[in-house]
This record gives C-alpha cells, structure tokens and sequence, in this order.
C-alpha cells in the first residue's frame, strides 16, 4: 500500500459525519410499523351504534306498548291487598254509583266529577273483582303497583289536574295520562317521593366540568437510564386547573337504568418552566449610516447585523393536551326527596381525536423541544389517539320544572393508555378528578 | 457517543438488549454507529440523499438479521459489511452507466507530500466521491475497508483483473486530482 493510500485509509476509515435528525424516527417506523387503529375505533363506533340503536328499539317498543291498546294482564300479586281494601272501603259505594249509571259517563255535567271517577272505577275493580282484573293500556305492572300503594297521594295529586277530554273516561290511557301528569307535577311533590322523578325518558345534558390531571410517568421499555429525564421532567413540568365540556344523551328506561353517550372535550393543562444558564439570545441589528455632502444628508446605506448575548433564560409555556370522546355510560337513576334525584354513572370513552401544544424536555438532549401537534418538525413523542379511557360518576339532580334540572357530579376519569408513543422511553398517563355541573333538559 | 468509547462488552449487553426489543437500546445502538456509518455509505453512494436512504435501509436490515450476528467478531465490522452491501445492492438497482475518464501518466512520486498532509477529512471525501463509480467504489473496497481483489470481484460480480485495474486507475486519477490541487496552491 502506498503512502497515499495509508494517508488515505487513516484519514477516512474512522471519520464520522452527521446524521439526519429524523432517521431513528423513519427506521422505527420501519421496524414497528404503528399498527392502525381505525379497525378498533371502527368496530367500537359500530358496538356503540348497535347498543344505541337497541336502546332506542327497546324503549320506543315501550312507548308504543304503552300509547296502543293492547290488554296486558295485570300481576295481581304485586298489589297490596291493605292498601286497596283500606281505600275501595271508603269509596266504593260511589264508583258502583257509577258503575250503575253508565249512561251519564260522557254528559257534560259530570265533567267535575270525572278525574276521581276514573280511579275509583279502576280501584272498585281491584276491590271487587280482584280475579278477574286487566288493565286496557299498557300500564306497566311496575307503575301499577305504585299507583296501587300509593293511591291515596296519587288521588290527591289527580284531583288537581286539568281533564283533557270528557270522552276518555272510559279509557284506561287517559287514566295512563293523568298518572304522567301527576307525575312531571310539582304539586305535591315532596308528599309523593316515589313520582318526584320520570323514571323513563330521553334527557340531554349539557356540562361543563372543573378537573384536574394527576400525571404519572413510567419507564417504557424498562430502562432505568432514563430515570434522570423522568424526575427532570416531573420537576420542569406542573399541573394545573384542567377542565371538560360536552353534551350527552341520556336514554333511561323504566327499569330506572339506562345509557348515556354523547361527545365530551377534555383538555389538560400543565406549566412547563426551564431556566437555562447557558442561554444566548440574537439580537438583530439594524445600522444606518448617513452619506453627508455639504452638511446635508444626500444618501444613506442601511446594514443589518445580528449579535448574541450570553444570559440565562427563563421559559414558561403552558402545555395543553386536548382529546374529543365519545362517552358510553351505563347509568342508574333513584329518586330522592324534595325534588333530588341520584344517579350513578360508569363506562368508558372512546377517543377519536388528541392533539397536544407546549414545550417539554428532549429525552435525547434533555434541552425544550416544541411538542405542538401544529409544528411540522416535532419529534414523534404523542399518539394521535388515546383509545379508550374509564369514567365514573355519582351524579345529585335537583328538579327545576318539567323540563329542565340541575345536575352536579362528582367524577372521576382514567386513561388507560400513555399520551406518549411505545417508542419514546416514558410512559405518561392521567387520572383526572373533576366535578361536573349542569343542566338537564328533559323531553 | 463514538464506538470507540464503548467496548465490545457493554455493546454486546446493548446487543442483548436489542434482541429483547428493547427499542432504547436500540436507539443507542444506531447513536452509537450512524456518525461513522453514514461515511461509509457516502463513499459509495455520490448522493448524500441517497446515502442517507442507503443507511436507512441498512440499520432496518440491521435489526431485524441482529440474532445471526454471533457474538464472536467486531460488531463494527459485521455493520459495516452491511452498509457496504446494502451500498452496492442500491447502485446496482440504479444501473449506472460506464463513467469514461481520461487518465494522464502520472507519477505516484510527484504528489507532494505536504500538500497530501494538508488534505482534510472533507478533502479526502470529495476527492474520493469524484472518481467514476466503478474506481471508487474498488478504490473504497480495497484500500479503506481491506477487501481483497478477489473478494471485490465476488462483491461486484467482475473480474479479479477488472477490480485491479480499476485500482490502478483509481490511484491515477486520485494524483492528477491532488497534483491539481497542489498547482491551484502555488
């Protein structure tokens, strides 16, 4: 070998070059492609969907049940035969009154005395003829069975309603009706604890709730160098006032259980703080000189100069973590006294959008690095999807009117999955207390 | 971190750990050898785009051959083999054209010594990314990686004497550029 090529060989064969910021991030991709999670998003969307369209099949059926005209046998063991025998004891020498003249049910005159004379049919027919007794509409045994126990208060509450028509005396559906009435009333509410609460129906809440996001971190891939950059991490990066916003669909059916979903925004918030000794700041520059002749300015050159100046840097970013969810909540509904009605909630949500803006720490050069989804050049730390995500509530109603409640409740949320990639070296998950308030709007 | 402040134990451990998927380890590992590696690629590829995609492709076969790498051998050697043939396999696929070049008789001994001394890292590659193809990539083989002729000629499916001679023509053209170069100095 000559001396060239010994100069040659020694010069080249252990020089190094630089590497493209981006390449680990390309050959990773390369080598654990992101296996897509569409096909899951998809086959929850279409389970959601289906529940909701069960949902829906099943209490429509309900209510279409309830409005025909079908006979349903009545479940005559579920009525107490105290509670009838005390009230028909009372009234039933009037209702075989009516009983007796049948011909006078649709003259007007009778109108005043229409709205007890319905129930006192209905009850002489439990008290008289108890074997032999069917509902006409499709009352549920359920409801029944309370209007059957608490006849007397419900009594009280129906003779305050306005009658629709005199004609539907006969009809057991308008009796159906009076009880609906009596219910959604406020009249004598706080008497008649059980009808304080529609048990079944479709409500819509409208949220907003005050949060706050426990961070945890956790070692990926179970390398313990990277300890130093959690606790540098944990130490430049903190919690602050968080908050979620949404709208949810509530369909509960008689059963008092039912199924909330809708769309809910999340967002996170954290302070990120970095004091950097070794800062060097530009400063641009702009001189211009002027070129005098005879004591006037005949011209002038403008220069642009930059300089650095050496000091130390303080950064504050506010980092935001926003996700849009779809919740899926199963949910039970009790009623309380004075107009307050409970519910317990639990289920999951669905992620189908996250995005994060800030500033954090490089794992690799532990210097800021711009984390926001809009930046082009981010490093591939966040997922772009959080899967799904557990939630828990206890819910306390208070009833405004017919239409609308206040709701507040206490919830709390849990993301099972890392904000961050498998392939960046921590992990980085929430628990995310809160306490929702709002409005219910019921229909 | 450069390869030589690991040593093979603690790069063998980092091997380990990569076979597990560990992808930190992983990481490290292509830290470790991309700065030197992506040298490699540039002395045969004339794009450094192109490098780049070469080397790319390389540490991706790099990773996923790592359990027939059997711990016996410089790990170094056994990427830079890689790099090497994944280098070839990409000219090859890009069917470069016969480069013709005109080749004055020039004197090994009239290179200056000291202007050969005054030759940088970044010179030495320019010079060496100048020749045609097939010299550079002999001249490369041969006198930086210490094939021999007859692994070359296996490597680039040519003759033995077509590998020499492309040496031999490397060499001249490599002179008349530094003798150039020595004429711009004066």
């Amino acid at each position: 070998m000559s001396k060239l090529d010994q100069h040659f060989k020694s010069m080249i064969s252990d020089h190094s070059g630089s590497v493209p910021d981006d390449m680990w991030s390309k050959i990773e991709k390369e080598l654990y492609p992101e296996k897509s999670k569409r096909p899951i998003f998809w086959i929850l969307l279409v389970a959601w969907l289906m529940a909701i369209s069960a949902t829906l099949y099943y209490f429509l059926k309900t209510d279409q049940n309830e409005a025909g005209n079908q006979v349903s046998a009545l479940n005559l063991e579920a009525f107490k035969p105290k509670v009838v025998a005390e009230f028909t004891e009372s009234k039933i020498q009037n209702t075989t009154k009516i009983e007796e003249n049948k011909e006078l049910r649709n003259q007007p005159a009778l109108i005043s005395k229409t709205r007890t004379q319905v129930t006192k049919r209905e009850l002489s027919q439990v008290g008289t003829s108890i074997n032999s007794v069917s509902i006409q509409d499709g009352v549920t045994n359920k409801e029944l069975v309370e209007f059957t126990t608490d006849s007397k208060e419900f009594l009280k509450e129906i003779v305050n309603l306005p009658m629709p028509k005199l004609n539907s005396i006969n009809s057991y559906k308008e009796e159906y009706y009076l009880m609906k009435m009596a219910r959604r009333s406020n009249k004598n509410r706080t008497e008649c604890p059980s009808f304080s609460k529609e048990v079944a129906g479709v409500m819509l809440d409208l949220y907003y709730s005050s949060e706050f996001g426990l961070r945890s971190f956790g070692i990926q891939n179970g390398n313990d160098a990277v300890n130093e950059y959690m606790q540098l991490r944990e130490k430049t990066e903190s919690s602050l006032y968080s908050f979620s916003a949404g709208l949810r669909v509530a369909i509960m059916l008689p059963i008092n259980a039912g199924l909330k979903t809708g769309f809910n925004y999340s967002q996170i918030n954290e302070k990120f703080t970095y004091e950097d000794p070794n800062s060097r700041q530009v400063k641009y520059i702009k001189v211009i000189k002027y070129i005098y002749e005879n004591g006037m300015v005949v011209d002038q050159v403008e220069q642009y100069d930059t300089i650095e100046v050496a000091g130390q840097a303080n950064i504050k970013v506010y980092n935001k973590y926003r996700s849009l969810d779809i919740p899926l909540l199963l949910s039970y509904e009790w009623a309380g006294k004075h107009g307050f009605y409970f519910s317990g909630n639990g289920g999951i949500l669905m992620n189908f959008g996250f995005n994060q803006k800030g500033t954090i720490l490089s794992d690799s050069t532990h210097d800021p690095i711009n984390i926001s989804s809009s930046n082009p050049n981010r490093e591939e730390i966040f997922e772009t999807s959080l899967g799904v995500s557990l939630y828990a509530s206890l819910g306390m109603y208070f009833n405004l009117n017919e239409h609308f409640d206040l709701m507040v409740e206490p919830n709390i949320r849990y993301n099972m999955n890392s904000f961050t990639k498998s392939s960046y070296p921590l992990s980085q998950k929430y628990v995310v207390p809160g306490l929702l308030t709002g409005l219910r709007i019921k229909f | 971190m450069s390869p030589l402040m690991v040593n093979s134990s603690s790069v063998y451990e980092l091997i380990q750990e990569c076979l597990a998927n560990n992808r930190t380890a992983q990481r490290q590992l292509f830290e470790i050898y991309a700065p030197k590696m992506i040298i490699v690629c540039r002395r045969y590829v004339r794009l450094d785009t192109e490098a780049e995609d070469v080397m790319q492709e390389a540490f991706v076969k790099i990773f996923r051959n790592l359990k027939s790498f059997n711990f016996e051998g410089s790990f170094e050697g056994w990427v830079r083999k890689i790099m090497i043939n994944t280098s070839l396999k990409y000219i090859s696929k890009k069917h470069f054209q016969n480069e013709s070049t005109t080749l004055s008789e020039v004197n090994e001994e009239s290179v200056e010594p000291e202007i050969l001394y005054k030759l940088n890292e970044e010179d030495i590659m320019d010079l060496i990314r100048s020749l045609p193809d097939g010299y550079r990539h002999v001249f490369n083989m041969y006198i930086i990686e210490g094939y021999s002729h007859k692994e070359i000629a296996s490597m680039l499916g040519i003759e033995e004497s077509t590998s020499r001679s492309q040496l031999v023509k490397a060499r001249r053209i490599l002179q008349d550029k530094i003798i150039n170069l020595q004429k711009i100095a004066i």
